[in-house]
């Protein structure tokens, strides 16, 4: 779902890092007030953890293999605010040191990432959970539901921002300057993408996670 | 006396062709994609830290300055719409590799999966099914016009000028903004990189960058370390619930180590001092080449916008 740099144009990347700005100031400001000198620590390697469970690669039917995000797992094991600073701190540390991601981008990709999947997964999940105990099937499920609804609602906003990059910037003669597919191709490619391969990997691996987390560490199932 | 003869079973001695050979090769199972990724990570971050070592043009650059120097051009360069002036900052990029010591293979090497993607990617838009435009060569036609939904497909699909340049205008875009971009992760120490981010940040979000970025590392030889254990002890097809559950317990069991790991940290932290208040040890300092550097930048750009946007 990294969008690298080239394929969006100012307005895009410029109005997506100022769209992400509130949230990460108001993530900052939340994970501030909560965050105790101890969990500092927790919070980095949390960062480390997101970085790398992307390297993994989940096994899916008929042999091949996809990645998961794991953004509303995240959400779910630390808390919305602190898997938003986590996820972001992730997409820069990837951008900045490993040069993997756009740096243009970064906006978009912690719009899509570390705000829009981790926020509408963890909601998901929380609405869906209700009040049932850490350790019940129910938490499973809305884990698996609401990692699939997060990164395929990434998947989506991604879709958008790509596709309206025609009808934002054209050459004289028409011909787009930067992603050249519009909406009608963009959004239905990233969706069903997301909707039929990544996101079942990503609902089939958080559910799993979850079930050994509430085997072997319950109590590290806080959200 | 108990004789005991030795005979190797003739299956053994049987000579096998190269072909037999390879189709006895087993397929790359999930173990063995992850571990090259992982160790293809570690060896290219050691591999980049030696790069970022030789005395080259870039690599004398303070590290603030670059990040936000290259960040500055990649910004021009997405405001530009005229093929030649993206060319002339592909021609820069080029210009600053060669300077600063690093290998073109290297180069290529680096750019050459996003370039081919991006080529894969925005192939189809060369079509007159995605660009509309002056057709300039024609593939095949159909029997008649088609609207399916909000498609619609025009009886001769062709190649159109507007499409080829479109295609050709994104490629040489992604491929520039990446070679770029690319020059900070290749020119610059990652502990480096680490400072100069944190040094951005207001505190504890810079001290969050710096434990994670050693972290990243000890985590990822613990994932190359159960790798390694699953497969010494694994014979055979694990079938793919297995292999899921398997990568799921590792990921679960790295959350754990995190936590428990982070405790440890706080505690030494502690036993050192801190209090939650963070200082990022500022060992930057600002010579005459980054101001020459950055003036030299500002004048390329200001050339570029000016020459191109009229």
């Amino acid at each position: 779902m990294h969008i690298p740099d080239g394929y969006l144009g100012p307005i895009t990347y410029g109005g997506l890092w100022a769209a992400v700005a509130p949230v990460w100031y108001t993530a900052a400001k939340r994970v501030k007030t909560t965050l105790k000198a101890a969990q500092v620590p927790l919070l980095a390697l949390s960062s480390a953890f997101s970085f790398v469970i992307m390297m993994f690669n989940v096994p899916i039917p008929g042999g091949t293999t996809g990645h998961a995000t794991g953004a509303t797992l995240v959400a779910i094991l630390l808390g919305p605010w602190s898997a938003v600073i986590a996820i972001s701190i992730t997409i820069v540390v990837q951008a900045f040191i490993f040069g993997d991601g756009g740096i243009t981008a970064i906006g978009a990709n912690c719009f899509n990432m570390a705000f829009a999947d981790v926020i509408m997964g963890y909601g998901i999940y929380k609405l869906i959970r209700g009040s049932s105990p850490t350790t019940s099937k129910r938490t499973v499920i809305s884990g698996a539901i609401g990692a699939y609804a997060g990164i395929t609602i990434g998947a989506f906003l991604t879709g958008v921002e790509l596709g309206i990059q025609p009808y934002l910037y054209k050459g004289p003669d028409g011909r787009p300057l930067y992603s050249p597919f519009p909406l009608s191709i963009a959004v239905p490619a990233m969706v069903i993408e997301y909707a039929v391969v990544f996101g079942i990997i990503e609902a089939v691996i958080t559910a799993l996670v979850l079930i050994y987390l509430q085997r072997s560490n319950p109590e590290l199932i806080r959200g | 006396m108990l004789q005991i003869k030795m005979e190797i079973p003739e299956w053994l001695i049987e000579r096998q062709t190269p072909a037999q050979l390879a189709v006895r090769q087993p397929k790359e199972g999930f173990a063995d994609k992850t571990l090259r990724h992982v160790l293809s990570f570690i060896k290219g971050t050691l591999f980049n830290e030696g790069i970022s070592s030789k005395k080259g043009f870039m690599q004398h650059i303070e590290p603030r300055v670059k990040a936000l120097s290259l960040i500055g051009l990649i910004v021009v360069l997405s405001f530009l719409k005229d093929a030649r002036a993206i060319s002339l900052f592909l021609v820069l990029s080029i210009i600053l590799y060669l300077y600063s010591r690093i290998p073109i293979m290297l180069y290529l090497k680096k750019l050459m999966p996003v370039v081919l993607v991006t080529i894969f990617i925005s192939l189809p838009a060369a079509l007159n099914l995605i660009v509309k435009g002056d057709a300039v060569f024609t593939l095949f036609s159909l029997s008649r016009d088609y609207t399916i939904g909000p498609w619609y497909i025009q009886k001769e699909i062709a190649l159109t000028r507007q499409g080829i340049h479109s295609v050709l205008m994104l490629n040489l875009r992604v491929l520039t903004s990446i070679s770029l971009a690319m020059l900070i992760a290749l020119t610059t120490k990652p502990e480096s990189m680490v400072k100069a981010i944190s040094s951005l940040l207001p505190g504890p979000f810079n001290l969050i960058v710096s434990i994670s970025y050693r972290y990243i590392f000890f985590l990822l030889k613990r994932v190359e370390q159960s790798i390694m254990a699953l497969k010494s002890r694994s014979l055979g097809r694990i079938s793919t619930k297995g292999q899921q559950r398997w990568v799921a317990s590792r990921m679960g069991f790295l959350f754990s180590l995190s936590y428990r790991l982070s405790e440890d940290l706080y505690k030494a932290m502690e036993a050192r001092g801190y209090k939650g208040e963070t200082k990022v040890i500022d060992i930057f300092r600002i010579t005459a080449m980054d101001i020459i550097w950055s003036v030299f930048c500002i004048i390329f750009s200001a050339v570029i916008l000016w020459k191109f946007s009229s």
